[in-house]
């Protein structure tokens, strides 16, 4: 179906926006697609009529011929073709729904919606386990966790990085550190009820950030051992480039170590949208030797 | 002149005339009584019988050891006086009782400490043959004891303890099922009371069978011994789940945490 060509037009125009996107802006780009595709030949006797937006809704309007016919699968089609296209990824990470309207004349015959989340390009699908057992990075911690489907799995090339999930420029990355000594998980769960403990320990794991925003902590549990979770941003200078980041942090006091689950990633919708699929990766981590 | 009674302590005898009472197995210090006396006196104080008195001889002067067993037997032989008329013969054969007595009591003391002597020579060769044993069966494996040690360290130090650290460390597997006399070991420490060495050794059969608590268990149920010279708990329930309770064994249920909140139990202990 090449009717949905045009979509390409528009989807370059998202990326003059900042990193959210208002229904205000959401208007300006159907004006601005309007223009562009007003009287435009589709193709296969089909004119495009316009553009408009309503509310965090653009909606594509079409005339089609008389003879016309929607296919019977026609929103899958119109999904999998933005996916191609790579519309549906901008679409999904700013929350932007699109409607299909086309007409017979005056008459509406055909109406198709896609909500927003509809076009998510990504497989939140986890695949096998993998466990660091013996690894020589590992300091004698046994864990296992499922790693995403379609994603790659890496050596850590730092001293204390075990292993890293990487795709498309997005990394899950299992870090461990020596502890000063042992600690149960009672006494873990007693010094982690200090919230200056907690707020002190924070601020420490993201100290090679600059100007620190602490977005949220809270202390939960992983696999029956104490941990501490926080989001914070913060800029990062690499090779002299100072880089807007964000990190999701679960961190596991396991025995006499401490596990970093860390994931970090530009400030953008993307890392936001890939939030939920970190925290399956996390909600996957077993310590086997506790049940030996 | 009246008839007199005398008494040797127990019972009352006579009544006797004075030529009767001269023949009766009397002694100076005999009581004698007769009518008219208010009290039982010694023969010695009733002028009417000075004869008598006379007729007795003098007590025989003895040495003043003997003298004290006499005095002591004194009551016997005033109420017995014909053992007192042969004063020159007891304390020798006392004297020859407790002579012979002493030398038995000597010997059998002599005796003894020769046996504890002796037993503690053998038992000390028999530790000696034991740790040349031990030794003899001990071998070096891929096993990472060192980890434990530096582990073991770290922690006393985050506990404000600061043992000396000895280069001496020999730790290793050692074939302790084979050992003669013996139950089954899962350890040994032999580094006690040396702070210049550290020598355990690991039985490979427990080390096998033990999970990860147990073995944290073992190494530092054995560094305990080894480095802050403890001692093994005596093994009543109360002391179950403790570091030095020395039934390991038993621990097959323990987790990390046990063994981890046991360890500081201990290294808290150590730090006060």
């Amino acid at each position: 179906m090449r009717i949905f060509v045009f979509i390409l037009l528009s989807f370059f125009s998202i990326t003059l926006f900042g990193q959210t996107f208002s229904e205000s802006d959401i208007k300006k780009l159907a004006n601005q697609v309007n223009e562009q595709l007003r009287g435009m030949d589709i193709g296969n006797g089909i004119t495009a009529r316009g553009c408009l937006s309503i509310g965090r809704t653009l909606i594509y309007q079409y005339d089609v011929p008389s003879y016309w016919e929607p296919p019977v699968n026609i929103k899958e089609e119109v999904i999998g073709n933005l996916k191609t296209a790579g519309a549906a990824k901008t679409y999904f990470l700013y929350d932007i729904n699109v409607d299909f309207y086309y007409y017979k004349g005056n008459s509406l015959v055909k109406k198709v919606s896609v909500k927003s989340n509809e076009f998510s390009t990504y497989n939140f699908e986890l695949g096998e386990y993998i466990s660091i057992k013996d690894h020589v990075k590992s300091k004698d911690v046994n864990l296992k966790l499922k790693v995403p489907q379609g994603w790659e799995v890496k050596e850590g090339d730092r001293p204390n990085i075990v292993k890293k999930f990487t795709k498309d420029g997005n990394t899950y990355l299992i870090l461990i550190k020596d502890n000063m000594t042992f600690f149960s998980r009672s006494e873990s769960k007693e010094f982690l009820s200090d919230e200056s403990f907690v707020n002190e320990f924070v601020e420490e794991s993201s100290s090679f950030m600059k100007n620190l925003e602490v977005i949220d902590k809270s202390v939960v549990t992983i696999d029956t051992y104490p941990s501490v979770t926080f989001k914070v941003r913060g800029k990062v200078e690499r090779s002299g480039i100072t880089i807007p980041m964000i990190m999701r942090c679960w961190v596991v006091f396991y025995e006499d170590k401490i596990v970093f689950l860390q994931s970090m990633g530009i400030d953008n919708p993307e890392f936001r949208a890939l939030e939920q699929l970190y925290f399956l990766i996390t909600n996957s981590v077993i310590f086997p030797d506790q049940y030996n | 002149m009246g008839k007199y009674f005398y008494t040797d302590g127990k019972e009352k005898y006579g009544p006797y005339s004075i030529e009767e009472l001269r023949i009766q197995p009397i002694s100076r210090t005999t009581k004698v009584w007769c009518y008219g006396m208010d009290k039982w006196t010694e023969l010695s104080q009733v002028a009417e019988l000075s004869n008598v008195l006379n007729s007795i001889p003098p007590e025989i002067n003895t040495t003043p050891s003997i003298g004290k067993e006499s005095s002591a037997v004194e009551p016997k032989t005033e109420a017995e006086p014909i053992h007192k008329v042969e004063p020159k013969t007891q304390p020798s054969k006392e004297i020859k009782k407790s002579s012979t007595f002493s030398k038995w009591v000597i010997a059998i003391i002599v005796v003894i400490i020769i046996s504890l002597f002796g037993y503690a020579v053998i038992q000390n060769q028999s530790e000696v043959n034991q740790y040349n044993e031990i030794v003899a069966n001990s071998y070096d494996s891929d096993e990472d004891f060192d980890i434990y040690v530096q582990k073991f360290y770290r922690d006393l130090e985050f506990y404000g303890i600061f043992p000396k650290k000895p280069k001496v460390q020999i730790i290793k597997f050692s074939k302790l099922d084979q050992l003669d006399n013996t139950t089954h070991i899962h350890g040994l420490s032999f580094g006690s009371g040396d702070d210049d060495r550290i020598e355990i050794y690991i039985n490979p059969s427990t080390w096998k069978q033990f999970n990860k608590p147990m073995r944290y268990f073992l190494m530092y149920h054995e560094l305990a011994h080894d480095v802050l010279n403890l001692d093994d708990l005596e093994p009543k329930s109360w002391n179950e789940g403790k570091l030095m309770y020395p039934a390991i064994s038993s621990y097959e249920n323990k987790n990390m945490d046990d063994f981890i909140e046991s360890a500081h139990a201990l290294f808290e202990e150590q730090s006060e």
